[in-house]
C-alpha cells in the first residue's frame, strides 16, 4: 500500500502484490497490506503458476463478506512494474468506492436476455446507493472473462447494452501462453467458462481508455477458409494460412512464435479505424488460431508496431490532462504488448513508466472496451483523485 | 497476395498456362470468399465477427451521443451559472424595492393582474390588524376586503358589510383615483390606487385621521363638496408619485 504524501484528505486506492510461492502465504501478504476491513471490494490478478484450488480456498477464508473478484493472468502489472508469477491486488476504500459483482457461469450457450436483466439490476442498485451515499456517482463496469471461452464478442456487446451509459472495460484471463486453462474468480473459487462483471461506483472520476501501439502497413490479405466458432483460419489468400502469413511478414512457418505475432498484428479496418485481430497460435495443420472473432471473406491489413514508449507517454499524459489528477490506473494490457515490450528490451523503462503512472493490472488474452472485444491494446480505467 | 506473374519469356507456354491457371483459381476463391462475406454482412443472426462490426458501429453512435450529451451538459452548466447571476440581480432589485417601499410613511401594496398581493409594507399591514393574518404574498385582494367587512372594520360595513365590500372591490377594479374610507374605530384611511403596466394595481394607504380631525373641527362639515375634493387631490399629488401607466 502506498500513500501520496500530499493527499491528506484522499483515501487512495490500495494496491499490493506478493511473489511468494505458497498461495496461502501470498494471499496473507496481500490481504494484510490491503487492510481488507476498510475496503468495499478487491480485484485480483493471479499468475497462472498458482494452483487455483489452493489459491481460491485461501481467498475464500479471508473474504469475510467482502466482494472479491479476479482472474488468472499471463503476466501482471504490479505497483513496481511488469512481473511474472505474482499475486497483484487492487482494493477500493469504502469511503470513496462501492464494488458489486455478478458472476456469469456457463458462457457457451448462455441466455443473453437473463444476463441483460441481471446487469440492469446491478446498475440500478449501484446508482441508487451511490446517490444515497454521495448524492452523485461515477460508474464503470469491470469485465473479467475466461480467455479461452471464445465468447467475448457476444457477452461484451450484451453487457454493454445492458449497462447503458456506464462504460465497460476489462480483459480476458490468461495462462502464460499455455492456452490450456484460464479462470475467473468470484468470492469463493476460480471458474472456467465463466465471466465476472464488477460494477465500480465512486464519487471520484472514472475514465475508460484504450490505446494501441501499431499502425497499419501496406500488406493486405483475405481470409478464404475459416472456422469462425473456433476462431481458426485455415486459408489466407487461398493458401495455407500459416504459410501465407509467414511469407507476408518475411518469416518461415517454423519460426512463427507469439513474439512474431506481436510484431506483425493482422488488423481489420472498420468504421475508419484499425483493430488488431491477433494470432494466438500457429497450429500443426498449417492453420492459425486467433484471439478474437474472424470470418471468411474478412480483409486484413498487416500492422507494424511503432514506438511503444512514445505511445505510452502520450497515453498517460493525455489521461492526466483529461482526468485532472490520477490516483490509480487499472490496466488490461494485451499479452502480445508484454511480449513486444520484452523482445525490444523495454521491460525496464516500461516498468518504471507504469510505476510512475501508478498503473496496476495484468496481461490479457484480449481487452474489452464498451461493446468491443479487441487485441493488442492497452485498455483500462483511470481513477481520479477527486 | 502476390502480384500477377509477369511473362518473362523464359518459361514454356505450358508452364505459363499452369501458372496463370493457379493464379486464376486463387483469385476466384478469394473472390468467392469476399462475395459470400458481403452477402452475409446483413444476416440477422450474424457471426461473432459481425457482432464485432456492429459493436464498432454502436460505439461510434454512442460516442456521438456522448458528445451531444456533454455539449448539452456544458450548455446546462453555463445557463445555470447565468441563472444564478440573474437570480442574484433579481434578489438585489427585489431587496432594494422592499427597502424603498418600507422606508415610505404611507401604506403600500401591489397586487398582480390576478389581484393577488405581490408586495406590501409594514405600514399597510399595520393599518389592518384585523386582516394581518391574511396579508401575505399571494393573498387575494377580495379575501382581504371580505375579512375587513366581516370584522366590521370600515364604518360602511357596520350596516351592510356585503354592499361595502362590493363597492370597495368595484372602486379597486376601476383604480383611477382615491377615496377616503372612514373606519368604525374613528380612523380615516385615504386610499389611492392605479393600474400598473402589467395589469396589476398599486395602492397607497394614508392614515388621515389627524387631518380629518383638524379640518373637521375647523370647517370640514360645512365646506362645500368641491373644496373637499380639491383638498384630496392636493393631498394625493403630494403623497405619492404613482407609476404613470395603466
Amino acid at each position: 500500500m502506498s500513500h501520496m504524501p500530499d493527499a491528506c484528505a484522499l483515501d487512495p486506492v490500495r494496491v499490493a502484490h506478493s511473489v511468494a510461492d505458497d498461495p496461502e502465504l501470498a494471499v496473507r501478504e496481500v490481504m494484510r497490506s490491503l487492510d481488507l476491513p476498510e475496503l468495499s471490494g478487491v480485484i485480483l490478478f493471479c499468475s497462472s503458476r498458482y494452483p487455483v484450488e489452493a489459491l481460491g480456498a485461501a481467498l475464500a477464508r479471508r473474504a469475510d463478506g467482502h466482494v472479491i473478484i479476479g482472474c488468472t493472468s499471463s503476466g501482471e502489472i504490479t505497483p513496481l512494474g511488469l512481473a511474472d508469477g505474482s499475486l497483484t491486488a487492487v482494493g477500493f476504500p469504502a469511503t470513496d468506492f462501492r464494488l458489486e459483482a455478478l458472476c456469469l457461469d456457463g458462457l457457451v450457450g448462455i441466455n443473453v436476455g437473463d444476463v441483460h436483466g441481471e446487469v440492469r439490476q446491478l446498475v440500478a442498485a449501484a446508482e441508487a446507493s451511490a446517490q444515497a451515499q454521495w448524492g452523485m456517482g461515477h460508474h464503470a463496469g469491470i469485465f473479467l472473462i475466461d480467455g479461452l471461452s471464445a465468447q467475448e464478442e457476444l457477452l461484451t456487446l450484451a453487457i454493454q447494452n445492458a449497462l447503458g451509459a456506464v462504460p465497460l472495460v476489462g480483459g480476458s484471463s490468461g495462462d502464460d501462453l499455455d492456452f490450456r486453462e484460464t479462470f475467473v474468480f468470484h468470492q469463493s473459487h476460480f471458474r472456467r467458462n465463466a465471466a465476472v462483471v464488477g460494477l465500480l461506483s465512486s464519487r471520484r472520476p472514472l475514465h475508460v481508455f484504450r490505446a494501441q501501439h501499431f499502425q497499419p502497413g501496406p500488406a493486405r490479405m483475405v481470409i478464404t477458409r475459416a472456422d469462425p466458432a473456433s476462431r481458426c483460419v485455415h486459408e489466407i489468400n487461398a493458401e495455407p494460412a500459416a504459410q501465407e502469413y509467414a511469407r507476408l511478414i518475411g518469416a518461415r512457418v517454423g519460426d512463427l512464435t507469439p513474439a512474431l505475432f506481436a510484431s506483425h498484428p493482422p488488423t481489420v479496418k472498420i468504421g475508419g479505424d484499425h483493430y488488431a485481430r491477433s494470432i494466438r497460435t500457429a497450429n500443426a495443420d498449417g492453420s492459425l488460431s486467433f484471439y478474437g472473432a474472424i470470418d471468411e471473406g474478412v480483409v486484413m491489413t498487416l500492422g507494424e508496431t511503432g514506438d511503444i514508449m512514445a505511445s505510452l507517454e502520450t497515453l498517460f499524459a493525455d489521461l492526466e490532462r483529461e482526468v485532472g489528477g490520477i490516483d490509480r490506473v487499472l490496466a488490461f494490457d494485451c499479452v502480445l504488448n508484454g511480449l513486444e515490450i520484452r523482445q525490444r528490451q523495454l521491460a525496464e523503462p516500461v516498468s518504471r513508466l507504469y510505476a510512475r503512472r501508478r498503473v496496476v493490472g495484468f496481461n490479457t488474452y484480449g481487452e474489452q472496451v464498451r461493446a468491443l472485444h479487441m487485441n493488442q491494446t492497452i485498455s483500462g480505467l483511470a481513477i481520479g483523485r477527486g | 497476395m502476390n502480384p500477377p506473374p509477369t511473362w518473362t519469356g523464359m518459361e514454356s507456354p505450358q508452364q505459363r498456362i499452369a501458372e496463370l491457371e493457379t493464379q486464376i483459381d486463387k483469385l476466384s476463391r478469394i473472390n468467392a470468399a469476399l462475395i459470400s462475406r458481403v452477402e452475409r454482412a446483413t444476416d440477422l443472426h450474424g457471426s461473432a465477427f459481425s457482432l464485432f462490426e456492429t459493436a464498432i458501429a454502436l460505439e461510434g453512435r454512442v460516442r456521438d451521443r456522448t458528445a451531444e450529451l456533454e455539449g448539452a451538459m456544458s450548455a446546462l452548466a453555463s445557463s445555470n451559472a447565468a441563472l444564478a447571476l440573474a437570480r442574484d440581480e433579481a434578489d438585489t432589485a427585489r431587496r432594494r424595492l422592499a427597502d424603498a417601499i418600507e422606508s415610505i410613511d404611507e401604506g403600500f401594496a401591489i397586487f398582480d393582474a390576478e389581484d393577488r398581493l405581490v408586495l406590501a409594507n409594514q405600514t399597510y399591514v399595520g393599518l389592518w390588524p384585523e386582516a394581518a393574518d391574511l396579508i401575505h404574498p399571494g393573498a387575494h385582494f377580495a379575501d382581504i376586503v371580505e375579512a375587513l367587512a366581516r370584522a366590521r372594520v370600515p364604518l360602511g360595513a357596520l350596516a351592510a358589510p356585503n354592499a361595502w365590500a362590493s363597492d370597495r372591490l368595484e372602486r379597486h377594479r376601476v383604480a383611477d383615483g382615491g377615496q377616503a374610507i372612514p373606519l368604525s374605530d374613528g380612523r380615516w384611511v385615504q386610499v389611492t390606487e392605479r393600474r400598473t403596466s402589467d395589469g396589476g394595481i398599486v395602492g397607497i394607504y394614508t392614515d388621515i385621521t389627524d387631518v380629518k380631525a383638524a379640518t373637521g373641527r375647523a370647517c370640514w362639515p360645512n365646506a362645500p363638496q368641491c373644496c373637499r375634493q380639491r383638498w384630496m387631490r392636493c393631498r394625493m399629488a403630494s403623497a405619492c408619485s404613482m407609476p404613470s401607466s395603466g
